[in-house]
């Protein structure tokens, strides 16, 4: 699949990062609680959802499902059987974020004193 | 608790987004969310779900936007575009605000108008009255042989009882009032002695205790009482166990029977029910000549109608005839509702005919918007078209914006219409139906009302823009761009026509009914009350039981009253001009034939100085002194459409009448009692200003055959000799201790000042002015907004064209009066099929139209000039900006 390289946008650089500090564990919930965590910013599912959807469909990262905590009727069973959406990244997703972390990197390099300054 | 997700939500979800793991993920993500906030409260956990779910629609809805659906499934396609519609729609909206803020405040001003007036309508013309089966409920009075209605006689109501056969219950009541003796002091109440199964005609029974039964009512009853809710809470503080206990009424004790249920009501607010048989030796029991006041209530029977029930009264009637003469007087049946309503049902569905008229306005309004909206978005439908939206795509997308406009518009005039109520049942309270069983409020029936108002504002003023605007094609649209579409051009402009007319018609409507209002109140009254203030006085009970010691009260306080400072004259009588009391007696000349049907009269008693407290011109012979009292000559007073009917170009002094009976020593009412003219006063306007009055008697009120009656006390104000002016109002502490000097017992109410009582008379016809006056002002700015938005667009269209026009040497004043003048065209037509349509709406106000023609030319041309002006400016504003742009500017621009 051809990969579009550009920079990715600033929710999608969160998600990535969660995934990869979530590990195998990456899926809706843990990932907008990551950013909650981490950024301190709400995210909404819906908008996670469409924004994952995006993500998979430029082949930067795959689902799978898997690891419902059970069937309908359990009692410990709190997604009405619905299975979770485990994320992971694809090569040309981690290179994406490769290049995101470092493009920002690179620009705000040697400007500490100028923002903390002011 | 674990919380599952409301259905709703996830069939929305699920419609919204395509099956897969995707779907599975976000619904499992959301329900394991929304059961972690278990611990979270109700409102919270509601207002988490309404932001997730607005997300999801959000991001998915912009998702599908972006890529088609290709992938959808047929089931839930409907839905997902309908969500996409929507939501373009909602973002239209704010995208130009302006205008939605005027689609929705037009569609909500007219809504809001209509809800209004329809909870009206709805309350009183719809809704059934409390009563089992009311529709079967009628009122009866008597019909004389000039065609007046009049009260019914005690032996006339025993007769039609006794040989009708088409009523199931027939009763009779004589409402009038009654002093309640309180801790405090008298209170006046409202009474209504009833007699005959009173209750069971309207299958109405107590709220606690019981009715009378008919025996109880018949002569010679107990003294007993049935309390009406509102008195019982008043007064007895809602205590329960009233029944059984006295209450003193007129200075005897009454033991309370039973206390009727709360939405009990017949005649304005009655207090108290009392057995009419306990008085039938004071009211012309056995007098078939004269109406005491009563009216009769009846029930048809199950099978019969009401023209069988009135033929059958009418052949009742004829026996009687036989029997009795013309005192057995025609019955006039009633239907009940139609008795309570009187003129308001006409004046009811006037105002809702012009509130229809004001939403066709507005539609036709939202209409000419959308229209031009459409225009300059047909550049973007087209391209949508071009790009692969059928046309029915487009045209629902279309329709969608406008069910958005029509749902905000419905919503709006909710909110209009219940603040409208308010204001309305306020302003028209002298239109409506005082105090009775009508209940008028916003209620399901006019939320329905409402929302199929807002339906049909969307279908009327958003099908024709959006099928226009959605045949739009890419290159016929780019081919035409920057010249008007002539058959667009060519609807606006019938839209603009119907503004007009239908703005015509409310114009010239409201102005007819001003025109009425100001001939009424220039109406020659026949008297002058400006300066009196009107007092009823009660003097019941045994310290006034004889002829002589009531007169003598009533003497006294007249001098009395006439000695206070600042009073010029003190008059009683037994009803005064529009108190809306009267005497009705039947009328004799002794010169006229025996077989001389004779004319139903009202009989006015008063003391000498009645004419002067009124200004009532004696235009012949004299008025009444002090002299004519009760054992000297007999004298009366007729008035001058009398005299000048029965002998015309003779005089009328000298003439012997008759008009009253005095009982024998059985106690039957057939002394007749014959009286002199002695003088002719001037006509005067007694029950309405609108029409002239029935002939009038007037005999002195100390030799009257009646008297026992509460009677009336008027005071005339003396001129201040410094400020000039009188003011009667400020009498009435000093008339109220001149009165308890006197004796306390004697209850003085219902004080009102003359210019109240002629306010008031003149209430119903203001109200209406003041509601058409809103109604038309309202469709006179929807209809300019209207014309404004056509005419600018249309000028704007010509841009090109004046460009060339001035390019090629046009002035810019030529440029303009062109198109000022192509934009009046609609307008002109509009004002010229209103007219006529306002000449047809005139018809329908009929009785409501005082003295006015219903094509009066004034109020024609003077609506006809003000849309026509209005037009004008709103075509001249846009037009000058036109002619100001420089040709070179025009003629790139498109």
């Amino acid at each position: 699949m051809p990969v579009e390289r550009r920079l990715l946008g600033e929710f999608e650089q969160m998600i990535v990062a969660a995934v990869l500090r979530l590990g195998a564990d990456a899926y809706g919930v843990t990932i907008i609680e990551d950013i909650a965590r981490h950024a301190g910013r709400r995210v909404r599912s819906g908008a996670l959802s469409v924004t994952l959807d995006r993500m998979e469909r430029k082949g930067l990262l795959r689902s799978r499902a898997g690891g419902s905590a059970g069937d309908a009727g359990d009692p410990s069973d709190t997604r009405g059987g619905r299975p979770r959406r485990y994320i992971e990244l694809t090569p040309a997703g981690l290179a994406a974020a490769r290049d995101a972390r470092s493009a920002l990197l690179a620009m705000w390099k040697d400007l500490d004193g100028v923002y903390e300054g002011s | 608790m674990t919380g599952r997700l409301p259905r709703i939500v996830v069939r929305l979800l699920e419609s919204l987004v395509p099956p897969g793991l995707a779907r599975d993920g976000l619904l499992g993500d959301l329900e394991e969310r929304y059961s972690g906030l278990g611990h979270a409260g109700r409102l919270r956990r509601l207002c988490w779900l309404a932001s997730e779910l607005a997300g999801a629609v959000t991001h998915y809805g912009w998702e599908r936007e972006r890529h088609g659906r290709g992938h959808r499934e047929e089931g839930s396609r409907f839905m997902d575009v309908f969500m996409q519609d929507l939501r373009f729609a909602v973002g239209d909206l704010f995208r130009r605000p302006a205008f939605s803020l005027l689609v929705v405040t037009t569609l909500g001003l007219a809504i809001g108008a209509n809800t209004a007036i329809f909870s009206v309508v709805k309350g009183l013309l719809l809704d059934p009255l409390p009563f089992v089966e009311a529709e079967r409920l009628v009122l009866i009075n008597q019909r004389n042989d000039e065609g007046f209605t009049a009260s019914v006689s005690f032996p006339n109501y025993r007769d039609w009882k006794a040989r009708n056969r088409t009523f199931d219950r027939f009763a009779t009541i004589l409402p009038g009032s009654i002093s309640l003796s309180t801790d405090s002091g008298a209170r006046m109440l409202e009474s209504a002695w009833v007699h005959g199964g009173f209750f069971e005609v309207f299958g109405v029974g107590a709220r606690m205790g019981r009715t009378f039964t008919a025996a109880e009512t018949e002569p010679g009853a107990q003294a007993l009482v049935v309390l009406s809710h509102g008195l019982w809470q008043s007064e007895l503080g809602g205590d329960p166990s009233v029944v059984g206990s006295d209450v003193v009424l007129r200075g005897e004790a009454f033991t309370i029977v039973g206390v009727m249920p709360q939405d009990f009501v017949l005649h304005a607010e009655t207090d108290v029910y009392l057995p009419l048989g306990y008085v039938t030796d004071r009211v012309p029991w056995d007098d078939r000549g004269t109406g005491a006041g009563a009216e009769v209530v009846a029930r048809l029977a199950p099978d019969a109608t009401l023209e069988q029930a009135r033929a059958d009264l009418a052949a009742v009637v004829r026996d009687l005839r036989v029997e009795f003469g013309e005192q057995a007087s025609a019955a006039n049946v009633v239907p009940l509702r139609e008795w309570h309503l009187g003129d308001v049902e006409r004046q009811a569905l006037l105002m809702m005919a012009a509130v229809v008229l004001v939403l066709l306005v507005a539609c036709a309004n939202v209409a000419n918007l959308l229209f031009v909206r459409g225009e300059t978005r047909r550049v973007e439908m087209a391209v949508r078209s071009a790009l692969g939206a059928g046309r029915g795509r487009v045209y629902r997308q279309l329709l969608t914006e406008s069910a958005v406009y029509g749902a905000l518009g419905g919503l709006l005039g909710l909110a209009v219409g219940r603040a409208g109520l308010d204001v309305l049942l306020a302003v028209a309270a002298a239109m409506l139906p005082a105090g009775s069983a009508f209940r008028i409020g916003i209620d399901p029936g006019v939320l329905l009302f409402t929302a199929a108002a807002a339906l049909s504002a969307v279908v009327l003023a958003g099908f024709m823009p959006a099928w226009r605007t959605s045949r739009a094609r890419l290159a016929d649209t780019l081919r035409e761009s920057g010249s008007a579409d002539r058959r667009g051009g060519r609807a606006r402009e019938i839209l603009v026509g119907a503004e007009v007319a239908l703005s015509m018609v409310l114009l010239v409507s409201a102005g007819l009914v001003i025109a009425s209002l100001r001939n009424l109140r220039a109406v020659d009254k026949g008297f002058d009350g400006a300066d009196v203030v009107t007092l009823r006085v009660s003097t019941s009970g045994d310290r006034y039981g004889s002829r002589e010691r009531w007169a003598g009260f009533h003497e006294r306080l007249r001098d009395g009253v006439r000695a206070l400072p600042g009073v010029a004259s003190a008059a009683t009588s037994n009803h005064f001009p529009l108190s809306g009391n009267s005497w009705e007696m039947l009328f004799r000349d002794r010169n006229t034939p025996p077989d001389d049907r004779g004319a139903s009269v009202l009989l006015t008693m008063v003391s000498p100085e009645y004419f002067d407290a009124y200004s009532i011109e004696i235009v012949e012979g004299r008025g009444f002194t002090e002299a004519d009292r009760w054992g000297g000559e007999n004298v009366a007073i007729v008035d001058e459409t009398l005299a000048a009917s029965r002998w015309p170009g003779e005089s009328a002094i000298g003439r012997m009448v008759s008009f009253e009976h005095l009982p024998n020593e059985a106690g039957e009412y057939v002394i007749e009692v014959w009286r002199r003219v002695v003088g002719v006063a001037g006509h005067v306007r007694h029950y309405e200003l609108a029409q002239p009055s029935r002939i009038e008697v007037y005999t002195p009120l100390a030799q009257s055959a009646a008297w026992g009656f509460t009677s009336y006390l008027s005071v005339r104000a003396a001129h201040d000799p410094v400020r000039g002016e009188a003011d009667p109002a400020a009498l009435v502490p000093d008339i109220r201790r001149v009165v308890a000097d006197l004796d306390p017992g004697v209850a003085l109410y219902r004080i009102r000042t003359m210019k109240g009582v002629i306010v008031e008379e003149l209430g119903g016809h203001r109200a209406l002015r003041e509601l058409l006056g809103v109604f038309a002002a309202l469709a006179l700015i929807l209809g300019a907004v209207g014309i404004y938005s056509v005419v600018s667009h249309a000028a704007a269209l010509r841009v090109r064209e004046v460009g060339v026009r001035m390019a090629l040497g046009g002035a810019p004043g030529t440029i303009v009066r062109l198109i000022v003048r192509d934009s009046l065209g609609p307008a002109v037509a509009g004002v010229v099929a209103g007219t006529l349509g306002a000449v047809a709406a005139a018809r329908l106000l009929g009785a409501m139209l005082f003295e006015v023609a219903p094509a009066e030319p004034s109020v024609l041309a003077l609506s006809a000039l003000t849309l026509l002006g209005v037009s004008a400016l709103s075509a001249w504003l846009p037009a000058r900006r036109a002619a100001r742009i420089q040709p070179t500017q025009a003629l790139r621009g498109d």
